[in-house]
């Protein structure tokens, strides 16, 4: 099932023919997203868009990722600005939200196990090896996995995995090939700079929505009724490696252009 | 005694009310203010029911509309242009008791709800124009003109004395139409730019002021005019509210960081595959992560959500002058998206569309009263010397013209109130701006605009300056005034014309000896208002443009 979703989501990021972006006149700097790719992929996804949300982060913020024409906009695809990029931002925020939200209500877990080139083989001895910096299979991570104040090392590229997991359901290579700087690769930046500092954040999705048992609340009912639900652990930390992996660029381009 | 932060809020909140805190406590300031600093607020609200501002009156709830048969007048409309509603059309003499009743009789009736009460918008024919008059039953007066603007425009009567309005501005199309490019660029064909891309342009380039991140910005749909490619002006940053709090992320305390760091480490893998142009916009998109940074400060607390009530759109444009993010903004409110309609327009169900709950009188009401309640603010902030606030609207627009003069295809709709774009008004306040300057005559029946000698009015001969308004004549050249006419869509009925200006929309603005002003005046007396005059005709060059005329009067 997770692979099915898997190519559902790399042909729903294909670039549209009828796309309605604009690029400054130039025709083929058709390069990031346009919000109708996006939708597309998000549907690919099986994530339902609310009118609302539909309202607020495809339709008003639409024109500045180059969803409309208007012409000689300042915000525009050749000069992604500061406002571009947070209506990325926005964006990002959002859909990591809706991400996470899935994954918690979807019994086989489709997100964040099993990436492009991931093999079902069981390789527990290099997770367990302290010689083995980086070990591509099966890492049995899971959302609702939990770790102790400071993973062990084996956790540690367990996540580090996982994190390369969620890069290729994005069509992005976190791997251990890129580089950051004073960092061993980017999973490893994204584990400590980002998954550890936000371990025990709590869920900040839900103050817009909340999923129990089905049932989707308003942001309004949220208002009027906080949540009761405890502070869930690396909830956040999962959804804000997804934000970063999502804003670094790639997800937004079409994949034509990627390597 | 320790007087915290918080102690000193709330001191403010129970000297000044809560929102006069907001300027105070929201905002960060990220630049530093200029003292030449100048910023501008352009105001479109599009359609409009005739908002009276009265000048001078010592106490509000002693004004009353004029009760003078001059006032209120017949008007039959042409059968096939009002469809069902004939056999309405000539008895009208219920009607006219009744208004007359309604009109004498101010203890029943509270002046601000008198057009809604006594003129429904369906009954057509008529067209009842409403001067004040004080205690005394004397017409109210100020300065320069007779003071007729409309009933919701009470609100603004504290300033009367303080800003300027300028009334009887022709222009050839309607507002949520072509007028909606023309109200700021003086033309309805792009022959010239928005005044707020000139603006935002030549006050780097020519005042050496700093340029902000966020300059040119334009609040929910409001219309825009970009003129020819060679005249190049600052493109704007067209956004809603939503859109605007949306990117504010208040709801998220995402760093931008991490992200960054990602994004550089994408690059210097994958950039050499990108090729040359697409590796110029990942290093755009990079260094925007500072800029985003700076932006998202000052941007905190904008609010969530947009109603038809302008007040948070032009405290919006505030914070953001505040915080050095835009110098020059342009807002509209009740479109419901880019280009879309106006609430302010009412030929049917007083909208076009269902989207709103309140009577097209109620809204009027409620942007009229924020325009005052913003001025009152300005007039306490830090930047009130540095700020030009120009609104500008249909406002002549009367009840019971026949709405646009034809039925929809469903069979309804139509009646309400027409297009009406002869006699559309501007009021201005803030920095350089001359105050209690009433400027311009229409007719008090019709609302036509007079023809105006704008170098006449230049002088101390006002008088002189206005001598009658446009004639109303048919095709031919016959006078149509009290006649059968068709109160409709302008000039697409073809069925009236107005003499002395036109027979045609060109040739209207062009160099006739005798006409209304017009909105490239205004045009240009804004450019004057910034310091800018000189670079006018670099930028409205055209043949529509050799006669635009600075009204010197709007300028202290």
């Amino acid at each position: 099932m997770q692979k099915l979703l898997l190519v559902v989501s790399l042909v729903a990021c294909m670039p549209s023919e009828q796309s309605e972006v604009q690029s400054g006149g130039d025709e083929q700097l058709s390069w990031f997203k346009t919000p109708e790719e996006i939708k597309a992929t998000i549907e690919g996804y099986g994530i339902d868009i609310s009118p609302e949300d539909r309202l607020i982060y495809f339709d008003k913020l639409s024109e500045l990722y180059g969803g409309k024409n208007i012409r000689q906009q300042k915000v525009t695809l050749v000069e992604p600005n500061g406002i571009y990029l947070l209506a990325l931002d926005a964006l990002s925020n959002w859909l990591s939200c809706q991400l996470i939200v899935k994954e918690k209500t979807t019994k086989e877990g489709f997100t964040f196990r099993g990436g492009l080139f991931t093999t079902n083989q069981n390789c527990d001895a290099c997770y367990a090896d302290d010689n083995e910096d980086w070990c591509d299979c099966d890492d049995q991570i899971t959302l609702d996995s939990m770790f102790a104040d400071q993973p062990t090392s084996e956790q540690r590229k367990r996540i580090m995995h996982n994190i390369q997991d969620i890069g290729d359901f994005l069509n992005i290579a976190v791997d251990n090939e890129l580089l950051v700087d004073s960092y061993q690769h980017a999973a490893d930046y994204l584990y400590q700079e980002v998954f550890l500092a936000n371990r025990s954040a709590e869920f900040s999705c839900l103050a817009e929505q909340q999923i129990s048992d089905g049932v989707t609340r308003t942001k309004r009912e949220m208002d009027e009724q906080p949540a009761t639900e405890p502070v869930v652990q690396h909830y956040e930390a999962w959804r804000l490696v997804i934000h970063a992996i999502l804003m670094s660029g790639p997800f937004y381009l079409n994949v034509n252009n990627r390597e | 005694m320790n007087f915290s932060r918080r102690d000193f809020i709330n001191y403010l909140k129970n000297i000044l009310g809560t929102a006069s805190v907001y300027p105070f406590i929201n905002g960060q300031r990220l630049f530093a203010q200029d003292d030449n600093e100048h910023y501008f607020i352009f105001v479109e609200l599009r359609g409009g029911i005739h908002h009276t501002v009265v000048a001078d009156f010592p106490d509000p709830d002693k004004i009353k509309p004029l009760i003078n048969d001059q006032y209120i007048m017949p008007f039959s409309l042409f059968p096939e242009s009002t469809g069902f509603f004939d056999d309405q059309i000539y008895d009208n003499s219920n009607f006219i008791a009744s208004l007359k009743k309604g009109l004498s009789n101010d203890q029943e009736i509270d002046p601000h709800d008198l057009i809604l009460h006594q003129a429904p918008h369906r009954l057509n024919g008529y067209f009842c124009a409403l001067p004040m008059t004080d205690e005394n039953g004397k017409e109210l007066y100020y300065v320069n003109g007779r003071q007729r603007l409309g009933s919701a425009g009470l609100a603004l009567a504290e300033h009367a004395n303080n800003l300027s309005v300028l009334r009887g501005v022709y222009m050839l199309g309607n507002f949520h139409g072509i007028a909606n490019k023309e109200i700021y660029s003086g033309s309805s064909t792009d022959a010239g730019p928005h005044v707020a891309g000139v603006l935002t342009k030549l006050l780097v380039e020519n005042k050496g002021l700093e340029a902000r991140p966020l300059d040119n910005i334009i609040l929910n749909g409001a219309s825009y005019s970009f003129g020819s490619e060679s005249q190049k002006i600052v493109a704007p940053i067209q956004m809603s509210l939503e859109s605007l709090a949306t990117v504010a992320g208040q709801n998220s305390t995402t760093s931008l960081d991490p992200a960054k760091i990602l994004a550089t480490a994408m690059r210097n893998k994958y950039g050499k595959n990108y090729g040359d142009h697409l590796n110029g916009i990942v290093g755009n998109y990079i260094e925007s992560f500072a800029n985003a940074t700076t932006i998202k400060e000052g941007l905190k607390n904008i609010p969530a959500s947009s109603t038809e009530d302008i007040y948070p759109h032009l405290q919006t444009c505030l914070q953001l002058f505040n915080s050095g993010l835009s110098r020059v903004a342009t807002v509209t409110v009740g479109s419901s998206g880019i280009g879309g309609f106006g609430m302010f327009d009412s030929h049917e169900q007083m909208y076009h569309g269902d989207q709103y709950d309140k009577s097209y009188h109620e809204v009027t009401k409620i942007n009229i009263t924020s325009i005052a309640r913003f001025i009152s603010e300005l007039k306490r902030h830090p930047l009130a010397d540095k700020v030009t606030l120009v609104v500008s609207s249909e406002f002549g627009r009367s009840n019971n013209f026949a709405g646009n003069g034809e039925q929809d295809s469903d069979g309804t709709g139509a009646f309400g109130n027409g297009h009406y774009y002869f006699n559309n008004n501007y009021i201005f306040y803030g920095k350089n701006i001359a105050r209690g300057q009433w400027l311009g005559e229409s007719d008090p029946v019709t609302r036509y605009p007079y023809v105006c000698d704008i170098d006449k009015l230049n002088s101390d001969d006002y008088s002189k300056a206005f001598q009658s308004p446009l004639e109303i004549v048919d095709v031919d050249g016959n006078p149509q005034h009290g006649k059968k006419i068709a109160l409709r869509n302008g000039f697409t009925g073809g069925q009236l014309q107005h003499s002395r200006v036109a027979n045609s929309g060109t040739e209207v603005v062009r160099n006739k000896e005798h006409r209304a002003i017009m909105a490239k005046d205004v045009v240009r007396t804004i450019m004057k208002i910034a310091g800018l005059e000189d670079k006018f005709r670099e930028y409205y060059p055209g043949n529509d443009y050799q006669d635009a005329k600075v009204i010197d009067k709007l300028i202290s």
